[in-house]
């Protein structure tokens, strides 16, 4: 009997010696929720990034309901948020949240919560790294090809490194449509995509499958530019630059003569499949899942990237349709001299670029950073002004918004 | 011929005024291949013996799936490891998806069948006399089958050639698992393509020419180990 007990005595005490070294392990920084308490500012010190346990009160009235912990990371001017979507409060009235700093410096927290005036924020604490973790983390954006081959992105990259440095940035560069699904896969962080009617059934989380889970968390404006209908100088199909987008798809689809489509699920290739979509049932490609019921004007084999096509059209004497900076990208380099552009400015040809966050997402803080970085001024500047002096014209319009 | 002229050139100053970026392409490259080829051949190579040195009866099917793998397009592989090392894949969590880690695994995928069928053949070419000499004299099994392995050592060193020479001329399965992201996962093939996809054609050449040159080189240090060993041997 007594060897038992002692052995009980042992593991409790074991037990006991566990449960303090990892209640030192995982420091906690506690936020107090109520309004009408006074707001002290309490440091607590970590000497070396880990991870923290975040964790406050609010009252029994508040229990079942979300809120949303904000953190203002070192060097950044604006809020974050803890975690991705809202923390729901327990019944208890404590909420709580686990959280890695991948910075050093000085962070300060709050909470945001509702009450009957709308919302009100927790008094502030704050606490300090003294040594980051020593790595970078991996931020995967998925973006499409044209801010790759148009130079943004790599005009965007040092401003962006530099006021977010804790990042090891790696651009994918595929298509809309691929970028979209590998997101769906959750093999990005964030995206950046110029496909509307795609993305937004991303954001649509009934669309998430077994194989693909993911969807979309939020979406912003950020930037917008125009494609261009190109063709051969000859201009078989007499398109005039004025006319509507229909009325010259309609001309090529009469006169038959060859359009090259990129065929890859990327924005360009789902607007001008679109615009055919469109036109009256007697003219347009025949759109179905089969390649073979394809006319044989329009050019649909294999996948191409817009130089690619635009380096067809060219030698084929046939019709595309381009992005604007892509265009300009190719003329400078040479490539199209046996094309002009047909047709431009119908409403129909505003190619819009949105950012994406991706409902969670590996690196979602990452992903919440750029999206949020590309839509401030400074990066929106960036923006405005890039090409300008390459091409003579800015090669984007930044169209930022909250 | 105008286009080669002037590709070559640029290949020329391409690496003549060698900013970092373009040793950093060259470096991986040689770096992911190369530690996939070594992998490849530590798993092929015993394993090539084994295949080469029995005579039972399975062995011809076997022999028939390694000649098939052997043949398996390499985007194929890239699709499958994709697949695998995406987040939403069975091996999601080990975050190897645009590393080079993961272009290593899809490249090391790739040459095993290779190095594993060249192996077996030179192995099964080793007369087996030899084998039942060397186990009179009194030899273990390993130092039997490292005795066939040195006989066969001409074989031997061509599958890794044949490895090598397959896995750094190819361009699917590291521009899918890998990404083609410059600064960590661009390599000489990844670059190649996205330079004519953005319509830069010299450059590819370019980089084109600089690849060739590469493969040549590796493959002259490694054609003249093997005639040095065979040389010095029977």
């Amino acid at each position: 009997m007594r060897h038992s007990s002692m052995r009980f005595i042992r593991l409790a005490s074991a037990a006991a010696v566990i449960a303090l070294a990892a209640a030192m392990v995982v420091p906690a920084v506690a936020l107090a929720a109520v309004p009408r308490a006074t707001i002290v500012l309490s440091t607590s010190y970590q000497a070396k990034a880990a991870r923290l346990l975040v964790s406050g009160h609010l009252t029994k009235a508040q229990a079942g309901r979300y809120v949303q912990i904000q953190i203002k990371k070192p060097g950044r001017a604006y809020w974050d948020t803890l975690t991705q979507q809202d923390l729901k409060v327990r019944a208890t009235s404590y909420y709580s949240s686990y959280y890695t700093p991948m910075l050093a410096g000085t962070f300060y927290v709050r909470t945001k919560y509702t009450n009957v005036n709308g919302y009100t924020y927790s008094r502030l604490v704050s606490f300090r790294v003294k040594k980051g973790p020593g790595v970078k983390y991996d931020l995967v954006l998925q973006s499409t090809t044209s801010t790759r081959d148009s130079g943004l992105i790599e005009a965007l990259l040092p401003t962006f490194l530099h006021d977010c440095p804790e990042y090891n940035f790696k651009g994918v560069f595929v298509g809309s449509g691929t970028a979209i699904a590998n997101s769906r896969k959750g093999d990005g962080d964030v995206l950046l995509a110029h496909s509307p009617a795609a993305e937004i059934l991303f954001m649509d989380p009934s669309t998430a499958t077994t194989a693909s889970p993911y969807v979309g968390f939020s979406r912003y404006k950020v930037m917008y530019n125009d494609y261009v209908l190109v063709g051969p100088t000859a201009n078989p199909s007499v398109i005039t630059t004025g006319e509507p987008a229909l009325t010259a798809f309609e001309k090529i689809a009469t006169a038959g003569s060859a359009f090259w489509s990129r065929n890859d699920n990327s924005g360009t290739n789902a607007k001008e499949k679109e615009i055919w979509a469109l036109l009256s049932p007697a003219n347009p490609q025949i759109e179905t899942t089969s390649p073979l019921t394809y006319k044989s004007w329009y050019k649909a084999s294999g996948t191409m990237g817009m130089a690619q096509a635009l380096a067809a059209a060219n030698n084929g004497g046939g019709y595309t349709l381009a992005d604007r900076g892509t265009w300009l990208n190719a003329k400078s380099l040479g490539m199209v001299g046996g094309l002009k552009i047909v047709n431009e400015g119908d409403s129909r040809y505003f190619n819009p670029y949105n950012v994406i966050e991706i409902k969670g997402a590996r690196n979602w803080q990452g992903g919440q950073d750029f999206s949020r970085w590309i839509r401030s001024a400074a990066a929106q500047e960036i923006i405005r002004t890039y090409g300008a002096s390459t091409f003579g014209q800015a090669l984007f319009i930044p169209d930022a918004s909250r | 011929m105008e286009i080669y002229a002037t590709a070559f050139a640029d290949a020329i100053r391409l690496l003549s005024t060698a900013d970092a970026t373009v040793w950093q392409v060259i470096v991986l490259s040689l770096v992911v291949s190369g530690s996939a080829v070594l992998i490849a051949a530590v798993i092929g190579i015993p394993l090539g013996y084994l295949l080469g040195v029995n005579r039972r009866t399975g062995r011809g099917a076997i022999m028939l799936m390694v000649n098939t793998a052997m043949g398996f397009p390499p985007v194929v592989i890239g699709l499958f490891v994709y697949m695998a090392l995406s987040r939403s894949g069975p091996l999601g969590m080990l975050a190897l998806l645009y590393t080079p880690g993961g272009m290593v695994i899809a490249q090391v995928i790739l040459a095993t069948p290779l190095v594993l069928g060249v192996s077996a053949a030179a192995v099964s070419a080793v007369p087996g006399d030899l084998r039942i000499q060397i186990r009179a004299l009194g030899a273990s099994r390993l130092q039997e089958g490292l005795a066939v392995l040195n006989e066969a050592r001409g074989g031997v060193m061509a599958s890794v050639v044949a490895g090598f020479g397959a896995i750094i001329s190819e361009v699917g399965a590291v521009s899918i698992v890998g990404g083609g992201i410059e600064g960590s996962t661009n390599v000489m093939t990844t670059a190649i393509v996205a330079n004519v996809s953005r319509g830069e054609n010299s450059k590819a050449m370019a980089w084109a020419f600089v690849l060739i040159g590469i493969a040549l080189m590796v493959n002259v240090v490694l054609t003249a180990m093997q005639s040095t060993s065979t040389r010095h041997g029977a």
